[in-house]
C-alpha cells in the first residue's frame, strides 16, 4: 500500500542556546492533511516552524522529525528545500540588492536541478510569475525590486506566497502568514494556500488567531502551549478556542502521548 | 618618521621640462610643467605622519625606477593593444595608451554643441585658451597634483556647450601596456559644463594585468550654473600596479553632480573627490564600490564642501574584502559659516569575507553654519546570518547564496548608477570576480 504519511514528528526537543523551547512535540500529518497549530505568543510556534525547515541553530536535542521516510536531522535547510519542503516566514527577511525575480529563480532552478530538470526558461519563468502575481493581486513592478525591501507587511507576506505557488513544495509550513493582513489580503492569501493546496500537498498552519481558519479549513488542530502539543482535535476546536481564549487550556500540562 | 619624503625618481629632470612638441600651446604647458615641479620637489610624497595618509603608505613609490611612458608611446604593438582594450560604452570613446591620446582606436562624432580635444593636439593646433582652466600649481596643495602637473603630457579636453545635451556619454579609456619596463602616466582631464548642459562621463582605467606601473590621473570638472554631470569611474588596473585618481569638482547653482566610483584592481590604490559648491541649489552624490581580494589595499577619500546655502550631498561607499585586503573610507563635509539648509549624508559600509581582511573608516564633520542637517555612519560586518538562511531555506545552496549576499551588497550602489552599459559591465565584473 502506498505510504501516506508526508511528515511524523515523534518526541521531539529542541533547544535555541541553552533555552529549551520544544517540549516533546508529536505530529503526524499525511498527504493532503490540513494541521493548524494555534498557541500563545512564546509556546513555540516558530521554533517548530525553524526546526522543520532546518535553521542550525535551532537544536534538537532529542527525538526526530521524519519527511517522507527522510530522518531530518543533520540535513541542510536547502536539502529540505529541494525535497519539497517550505516555510513560510512570519517575518519575511529584507534582503537590499538581491533582485527579487533572479533570486525567484534561482531557487526553482535549483529545485527542479534536484529533481533532474533543465533550468527553466527565462521568458517562460517571467510568463509563469507574472500569472501567478496576478492571482495573488500583486504589482509586477515587485519583480524588479530587491527582495522584501521596503515591502509593506501585507506586500511580505504576499511574496512568501508568491514563493509557494512558483517553487510548489510538498509540505508547507506558514508561519503566522496571517498576521498583519487586513481582511482582503488575508482572503487573497487564503485563496492562494487553498489553491496551492491538493491530495499530494500538505499544510501546517501556525497560527495565533482562528480568523485565517475561517478561509482555509483545517483537518486538525492542535494547541500548542509551553512547547508542548497540549490538545489536538477537529477545526471545531479553533472554534472553541476564539470564544474561550488558551487560559482554559493552560491546566492541561500533561496530554495524551506526552513523552519522557 | 618625516612627514614628506623626497621623490625626486618620479618627475623628468629640470632640462625635460620643455616640451616635447612645437606649438602656441607649448609655453602654457611648460609653466604648468616648470611650476609644478619646482612645488613638488618642496615637499616631495606624504608619509602616513600626515593626517589625510594616515592609513595609506604610499612611500614604496619613492623606491621604485620609472621610464617616462610619454616619450614612448608605442612600445606595444596594435594587436597587443587591442587585446587588452575593454569595449567601448560610447559612440564617443577616447582611448589613450600609456598616456598618449591614441587617434586610430578612438571614436570622435561631429557634434556641433560639444567641442572635444586631447592636450597634445591643443597645444600644436594653437586654440589653447581652454588649456588656462587647468589649474595651476600654485593653486594646489596636494602632492599628487603637482606631481600630475609636472608630467603633463596628454589628455582630454571637453567642453559641453551651454544648454546643450549630446545624448550620449563621453567615455575615456585609460589603458596602461608597458612591455619591459616599469611605467607611468600622468592624464590631465579638463572637463567644461558651461551653464545649463547636460553631460555623462565615463573614465576607465585598466592595463596589463601582468605588468606594474602607476597611473596618476587628476581630472577637473567645472559644473557652471543649471548644469548636469554625471561621473562615472571604472577602475580594473593590474594588480602590481598603483593608482591615484584625483577628481576636482567645482559647482555653480543650481547644479547636479553625481559620482559613481567602481575599484576593482591596483595593487595600491586612492581615490580622492573633492566636491565645492560654490553656489546655491546645487547637489553633489558621490558614490562607490569596491571588491578586493589578496593584499590589495584601496583608500577613497571624499572631500565635500558645502560654501553655500540650500545644497545637498551623499558620501555613499560599500565594499567587499576577501582574503588580506584593507580599505580605508575618509569622509569629509565642510559647511562653511552661512551655507545654512545644508543637507548631507555620509555612509560607509564594508562587508569582511575574511578575518584577515580590515578597514579603517574616519568620518569628519566641520560645521559652521546653524540650521544644516548632517549625518555620518560606517559599518562593518559580515554576511547576516538571517538573509543567508533565508535564501538556503528556498533551495540555495551555502555558497551560492553566500555570492548572491555579497555581490547583493554591492548592487545596492550599483543600483543607483543611471547608465545601463556601466551597470552591466560591472555587474559582469562582479559575477567573475565573486568566487566564493
Amino acid at each position: 500500500m502506498e505510504n501516506k504519511n508526508m511528515l511524523n514528528i515523534d518526541c521531539l526537543n529542541v533547544k535555541i542556546e541553552d533555552k529549551q523551547i520544544l517540549k516533546g512535540i508529536s505530529l503526524e500529518v499525511n498527504k493532503g492533511e490540513i494541521h493548524a497549530i494555534m498557541g500563545p505568543n512564546g509556546s513555540g510556534k516558530s521554533t517548530l516552524t525553524q526546526a522543520i525547515a532546518g535553521r542550525e541553530e535551532y537544536r534538537i536535542t532529542s527525538g526526530s522529525i521524519t519527511y517522507k521516510d527522510m530522518d531530518l536531522s543533520g540535513m541542510a535547510p536547502e536539502i529540505r528545500a529541494r525535497e519539497g519542503i517550505f516555510a513560510a516566514f512570519q517575518y519575511p527577511i529584507e534582503i537590499p540588492g538581491v533582485n527579487n525575480a533572479y533570486f525567484l529563480r534561482t531557487a526553482l532552478n535549483a529545485i527542479r536541478k534536484h529533481k533532474g530538470f533543465e533550468d527553466i526558461d527565462p521568458f517562460e519563468f517571467l510568463k509563469l510569475v507574472k500569472k501567478e502575481m496576478k492571482k495573488i493581486g500583486m504589482n509586477e513592478e515587485m519583480l524588479k525590486r530587491s527582495v522584501n525591501e521596503g515591502f509593506s507587511g501585507g506586500e511580505k507576506k504576499r511574496n512568501e506566497i508568491l514563493q509557494l505557488s512558483m517553487l510548489q513544495p510538498d509540505l508547507a509550513v506558514l508561519d503566522e502568514t496571517d498576521s498583519g493582513l487586513d481582511i482582503d489580503a488575508l482572503k487573497i492569501v487564503a485563496e492562494g494556500v487553498n489553491r496551492f493546496h491538493g491530495p499530494e500537498k500538505s499544510i501546517i498552519l501556525i497560527t495565533h488567531y482562528q480568523r485565517l481558519l475561517d478561509y482555509i479549513k483545517p483537518d486538525f488542530v492542535h494547541v500548542l502551549a509551553n512547547g508542548k502539543i497540549i490538545k489536538s482535535g477537529g477545526s471545531e476546536l479553533a472554534l472553541e478556542l476564539e470564544k474561550r481564549g488558551y487560559d482554559w487550556l493552560s491546566s492541561l500540562s500533561e496530554s495524551e502521548g506526552d513523552c519522557k | 618618521m618625516n612627514r614628506f619624503v623626497p621623490a625626486e625618481n618620479l618627475i623628468p629632470a629640470q632640462e625635460e621640462v620643455s616640451y616635447p612638441l612645437s606649438g602656441d600651446g607649448k609655453r602654457v604647458i611648460e609653466n604648468i610643467r616648470g611650476s609644478g615641479r619646482e612645488e613638488f620637489i618642496k615637499k616631495g610624497l606624504p608619509t602616513t605622519k600626515v593626517e589625510s595618509w594616515k592609513y595609506t603608505d604610499i612611500t614604496p613609490l619613492t623606491k621604485m625606477s620609472f621610464s617616462f611612458t610619454s616619450d614612448a608611446p608605442h612600445q606595444i604593438d596594435n594587436s597587443g593593444i587591442k587585446k587588452l582594450l575593454p569595449e567601448k560604452l560610447s559612440e564617443c570613446t577616447l582611448v589613450f595608451v600609456n598616456g598618449n591620446f591614441d587617434n586610430d582606436l578612438s571614436d570622435l562624432p561631429e557634434t556641433k554643441g560639444i567641442y572635444i580635444d586631447n592636450i597634445k593636439n591643443i597645444i600644436e593646433s594653437g586654440n589653447h585658451s581652454v588649456l588656462e582652466c587647468i589649474s595651476s600649481p600654485d593653486e594646489e596643495t596636494d602632492p599628487f597634483t603637482n606631481l600630475n602637473r609636472a608630467n603633463l603630457n596628454d589628455g582630454a579636453v571637453i567642453r559641453i556647450g551651454e544648454n546643450y545635451d549630446p545624448g550620449f556619454p563621453i567615455h575615456l579609456i585609460y589603458l596602461s601596456a608597458n612591455p619591459g619596463s616599469t611605467g607611468m602616466s600622468h592624464p590631465v582631464n579638463l572637463i567644461i559644463a558651461e551653464a545649463g548642459s547636460t553631460i555623462s562621463l565615463i573614465e576607465e582605467y585598466t592595463g596589463d594585468p601582468d605588468h606594474t606601473y602607476f597611473t596618476n590621473a587628476v581630472t577637473e570638472i567645472h559644473v557652471r550654473d543649471n548644469a548636469s554631470v554625471t561621473h562615472y569611474k571604472i577602475q580594473t588596473e593590474s594588480m602590481k600596479s598603483t593608482h591615484i585618481g584625483t577628481l576636482k569638482v567645482r559647482q555653480g547653482k543650481d547644479t547636479e553632480f553625481a559620482s559613481y566610483t567602481a575599484t576593482f584592481g591596483g595593487s595600491l590604490t586612492r581615490n580622492n573627490i573633492k566636491a565645492t559648491m560654490d553656489g546655491s541649489g546645487s547637489s553633489s552624490n558621490i558614490e562607490g564600490l569596491y571588491f578586493l581580494k589578496g593584499d590589495q589595499h584601496t583608500d577613497n577619500h571624499t572631500e565635500v564642501f558645502h560654501n553655500f546655502p540650500s545644497c545637498s550631498s551623499i558620501e555613499n561607499f560599500n565594499g567587499v574584502l576577501d582574503e588580506e585586503s584593507h580599505a580605508v573610507f575618509d569622509g569629509k563635509i565642510y559647511v562653511a559659516e552661512g551655507a545654512v539648509q545644508t543637507d548631507s549624508e555620509q555612509i560607509s559600509r564594508s562587508l569582511l569575507l575574511s578575518e584577515s581582511a580590515s578597514v579603517d573608516s574616519k568620518p569628519a564633520l566641520e560645521i559652521y553654519a546653524d540650521d544644516v542637517k548632517c549625518s555620518h555612519s560606517a559599518s562593518v560586518g559580515q554576511l547576516d546570518a538571517d538573509s543567508l538562511y533565508y535564501l538556503r531555506s528556498r533551495g540555495l545552496s551555502e555558497t551560492e547564496s553566500m555570492k548572491i549576499l555579497t555581490s547583493g551588497f554591492l548592487k545596492e550602489i550599483l543600483n543607483r548608477f543611471k547608465n545601463e552599459s556601466v551597470s552591466e559591465k560591472i555587474e559582469n565584473l562582479l559575477n567573475s570576480e565573486i568566487r566564493i
